[in-house]
């Protein structure tokens, strides 16, 4: 359990600089495409397109580091009502749900990205699509590591209020 | 059943002829094949039409250039700036290269039905382009990711700014863009024409488009269903080309009615000019798009056929 | 049998807590699977987001709108917005709800407008007195009513998709938008008395005070507002200008906020924001894109004009199913799918299609809050941090006044179409 928390705070500082490098690299190109239209009449020719691929890769980044808060949308409303074993053990369960059903995503995001990088799409400068959708997979693959430890953590929680 | 997307929109002509070419398979097929219609783009654009037939949610779509080019990038020489003249000098080439386009896609999994076709491109803008100078002028739309488009534009030396189709109207109005390419029928239902002054006379380009299907779903069918779709197919884009020639016509003159002025082109010399431009890109392209070897075909086949017909008017 | 009892094990599992963008996931992978398509689909209809035109203002105005509320700027504006309204009861409310609407109405999602100004607007309300409940209702219930004004990207799709004078359908919404702002203006004039919010007297040392104070933030509303409407800026540009102009003003100008320390925090903070909202839209989109695969939408209408007679029913029903409609699909494919099929059954029915596209748009924006799944109140559960459940009791009284202006906007026709006839465009 220490190892898997070790790892699980050292990705998240990795996720962390990286979030904040991709959207300070956002802000200031956003602001260079403006000032670039309305002062020079120019544009950089892929600069709204890689902005829309960078939401995805802030998102998801984003998103992985909300599992981790645990700060994901959720309509709790039964188990507050249970002791505190009972919240441990939905913990698990819900958790391990979760686990699964991101395990199917990411496997379903590495199928497409399969598939788009077998189709040599091109998104712009000679870039292939597949390595910005790379995101979606490695955003789920993250969560599913995240739902996991939590999982895990409620275990053995809960083994430890046993003995 | 065959799943079909297209981005035409519910009531279009597009979407009559495709009810028809539905109800002929139906009958021809005692009910055994027919089609499951998507219109509007509601399942996405070309690229994401491509992504679901390729995964197999889809099976077959009406495609214009750029999703074409995804498949096959060579066809996109029937996109290139002006090289046709006339609607009869695009049903020749067509003809001539549909063998040879239809082999390439089939190569890549898709078999191509038959050709469509969205018709002549115009430039549309809110200050008259008389010269290339004034094209130079314009803050051109580009639409995003169209390499075509890309080539033309660096060819007229002036540098466009691209949007989705979405952000073209609030751009419009906010005049950051004065200047689009599109059909006439396309400028009507997207009602930008309500934003521009000027349409260009010459075509910038004509845009292409095709009827393709998954060949793995083409090949699930019977030989004589296949058949069937294939000449049903041939039939009602044939017809579907008819008429959304005079569609666009018509709404040219419903453009003009609306206050909209054609500026055509002043002199020998200026057409001299457009038509070296539409040279220099077509170079640009050439050796990524499609060969140089295809290019000087294509080319050679337009000559051939102008000399023939020179005596002949064109439309 | 099968399909109940795996629907009663996700329902379960939702109310124990499960992240929604996991149990919207989960339908949406068994119901690809279940007819046999790869569910690698539920990821292409994901990835379709980065196509979305306006996406880029999302993570812009959420980074914007968390450093304003973590600098001392809704004090500052709370100051001001008191010296010059403080004397009307309510005032702040009445303030909060024009800026949400009137946002709104660029962005054409109101789940952006909660995101942008609710960080703002949320703190500086409970400063002034409001309690949570109606502070949390107001900023995310009425950011819809913008939909109903121009330049509003929903009106806009609504006459593409259904041929009508975009012109016509902008003046056709004006009317019910004010009715819209009116209702819900009188009861934050309720509320400012009853909850007994203090009011003060316009005095000019005060204003004067309030306006040096907030000299560097006054602009802000100027260059987006202002330079949407005066045609200098899309709305991402205007996001990408405040997002650069905040910073630079709150970190150098008033040094609220610590470039070293606080910047990365809050950059951090503001994307979770984002990953949330992104996990649940992308999920949403996939099972979006089987309902339409499996044509669910068109099977409801053909099922309801079986049995509808008369027009008063159908306008009942095209409520209750616009509603669902609203709840269920982002507002631009609800209008994609949905138009073509019900304008043709509208229009026998002798529904004048102008009025259905403000009925559809009205509609449409109610269904953003319509518990259980309502996507504002998910946003707003979010960004707030509250639980969804506190958001739908503090969203019901808000709901009720909307479903009300709803009824009076379907049932008379005149409403929408009056100015439409006065300023005569077809
Ligand atoms: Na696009
Ligand atoms: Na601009």
């Amino acid at each position: 359990m220490k190892i898997l928390r070790q790892i699980d705070s050292f990705l998240a500082r990795i996720e962390q600089t990286f979030l904040i490098v991709l959207l300070s690299v956002m802000i200031l190109l956003a602001f260079l495409q403006v000032v670039l239209r309305n002062l020079f009449s120019t544009s950089i020719l892929w600069g709204d397109t890689f902005l829309r691929q960078l939401v995805l890769w802030v998102g998801f980044t984003g998103a992985t580091l909300a599992t981790r808060q645990k700060r994901h949308i959720n309509i709790d409303v039964f188990s507050r009502l249970l002791s505190d074993r009972g919240q441990t053990i939905v913990g698990i369960v819900t958790n391990l749900f979760s686990a699964i059903v991101c395990i199917f995503l990411t496997k379903a995001a590495i199928v497409f990205i399969c598939d788009e990088k077998s189709s040599q799409s091109i998104l712009f400068a000679n870039i292939p699509t597949w390595i910005f959708i790379l995101i979606i997979a490695i955003g789920f693959g993250l969560i599913t590591f995240r739902f996991l430890t939590i999982a895990l953590e409620n275990f053995f929680h809960l083994v430890k209020k046993e003995s | 059943k065959i799943k079909f997307a297209t981005l035409a929109p519910e009531g279009s002509t597009w979407m009559k002829v495709m009810k028809e070419f539905d109800r002929a398979v139906r009958k021809q097929s005692n009910g055994r094949l027919g089609f499951k219609i998507y219109a509007g783009g509601i399942l996405g654009d070309e690229k994401d039409v491509l992504r679901k037939i390729r995964l197999g949610q889809l099976h077959a779509a009406g495609f214009t250039g750029v999703g074409m080019g995804e498949i096959l990038p060579e066809v996109r020489i029937l996109d290139c700036p002006f090289l046709f003249r006339s609607y009869d000098e695009i049903d020749y080439i067509n003809t001539k290269f549909y063998q040879r386009f239809a082999r390439g896609f089939e190569k890549k999994g898709y078999v191509l039905l038959s050709w469509a076709e969205v018709g002549f491109v115009y430039v549309f803008s809110k200050s008259p382009i008389r010269s290339i100078e004034d094209m130079r002028k314009i803050k051109m739309w580009i639409w995003e990711g169209d390499p075509v488009a890309e080539a033309t534009f660096k060819a007229f030396d002036l540098h466009p700014f691209p949007l989705s189709v979405i952000d073209v109207m609030p751009a419009l109005q906010a005049n950051m863009i004065d200047g689009v390419y599109t059909s006439p029928l396309a400028a009507i239902a997207l009602q930008w024409f309500t934003k521009v002054k000027y349409m260009m006379e010459l075509p910038l380009a004509n845009s292409a488009g095709a009827v393709l299907i998954s060949k793995r779903k083409y090949d699930q069918l019977s030989p004589d269903l296949q058949k069937i779709l294939s000449e049903n197919a041939r039939h009602y884009m044939a017809k579907l080309i008819t008429l959304s020639r005079k569609d666009n016509a018509k709404a040219i003159e419903t453009l003009k009615k609306s206050g909209i002025n054609i500026v055509p082109i002043s002199n020998k010399e200026t057409m001299l000019q457009y038509e070296e431009i539409g040279k220099k890109a077509r170079r640009l392209l050439a050796g990524k798009l499609f060969s140089q070897q295809l290019l000087t075909e294509v080319e050679t086949a337009l000559a051939e056929y102008r000399a023939k017909h020179s005596n002949k008017t064109t439309n | 049998m099968e399909i109940v009892f795996i629907g009663l094990i996700f329902l379960l599992l939702a109310l124990f807590g499960t992240p929604l963008f996991v149990i919207i996931g989960a339908i949406a992978l068994l119901s690809f699977h279940s007819v046999g398509i790869d569910t690698s689909a539920v990821i292409v209809e994901m990835y379709r987001i980065s196509n979305t035109p306006a996406l880029l203002a999302i993570p812009l105005f959420s980074f914007t709108g968390y450093i304003l509320a973590e600098s001392k700027t809704p004090q500052r504006l709370v100051d001001l917005s008191q010296a010059l309204f403080g004397w009307i009861p309510g005032g702040l409310a009445v303030v909060a709800l024009v800026s949400c609407a009137i946002f709104t109405a660029f962005t054409g999602a109101s789940g952006i407008t909660i995101i942008a100004l609710g960080g703002l607007l949320f703190p500086a309300m409970l400063q002034n007195a409001y309690s949570e409940k109606f502070s949390l209702g107001l900023l995310t219930s009425c950011g819809n009513l913008g939909l109903l004004f121009p330049p509003s990207l929903p009106i806009i799709l609504y006459a593409l998709v259904a041929k009508i004078n975009i012109n016509t359908l902008f003046v056709a919404g004006f009317v019910p938008g004010v009715l819209l702002l009116i209702l819900v203006s009188f009861y934050c004039f309720y509320k400012g008395v009853t909850l007994s919010v203090p009011r003060t007297r316009v005095t000019f040392r005060n204003l004067y005070k309030a306006i040096k104070a907030a000299i560097w933030e006054i602009p802000l509303p100027i260059i987006v507002i202002g330079g949407i409407y005066g045609g200098l800026f899309t709305v991402t540009e205007a996001a990408a200008v405040s997002a650069f102009y905040v910073l630079i003003v709150e970190v150098f100008i008033y040094r609220d906020i610590k470039l070293s320390s606080d910047v990365p925090r809050i950059m951090k903070e503001s994307m979770l924001l984002v990953g949330g909202i992104l996990v649940i839209l992308g999920t949403a989109l996939g099972l979006t894109n089987y309902l339409i695969d499996a044509e669910i939408p068109m099977k409801i209408l053909q099922f309801l004009r079986s049995f509808v007679q008369t027009k008063l029913v159908f306008l009942i029903m095209l409520n209750l199913f616009l509603l669902v409609v609203g709840c269920m699909l982002d507002i631009f494919s609800a209008i994609i799918v949905v138009v073509p099929l019900i304008t043709p059954i509208a229009l026998d029915f002798g529904v004048n299609p102008i009025h259905l596209g403000v009925i559809f748009l009205v509609n449409l924006g109610i269904g953003y809050t319509t518990p259980p799944v309502g996507m504002n109140l998910f946003i707003a559960s979010f960004r707030f941090r509250k639980s969804i459940l506190s958001l739908y009791a503090a969203s019901l009284p808000f709901l009720a006044i909307l479903l009300v202006a709803l009824i009076i906007i379907t049932y008379i026709p005149e409403i929408s179409l009056w100015l439409v006839n006065v300023v005569g465009i077809k």
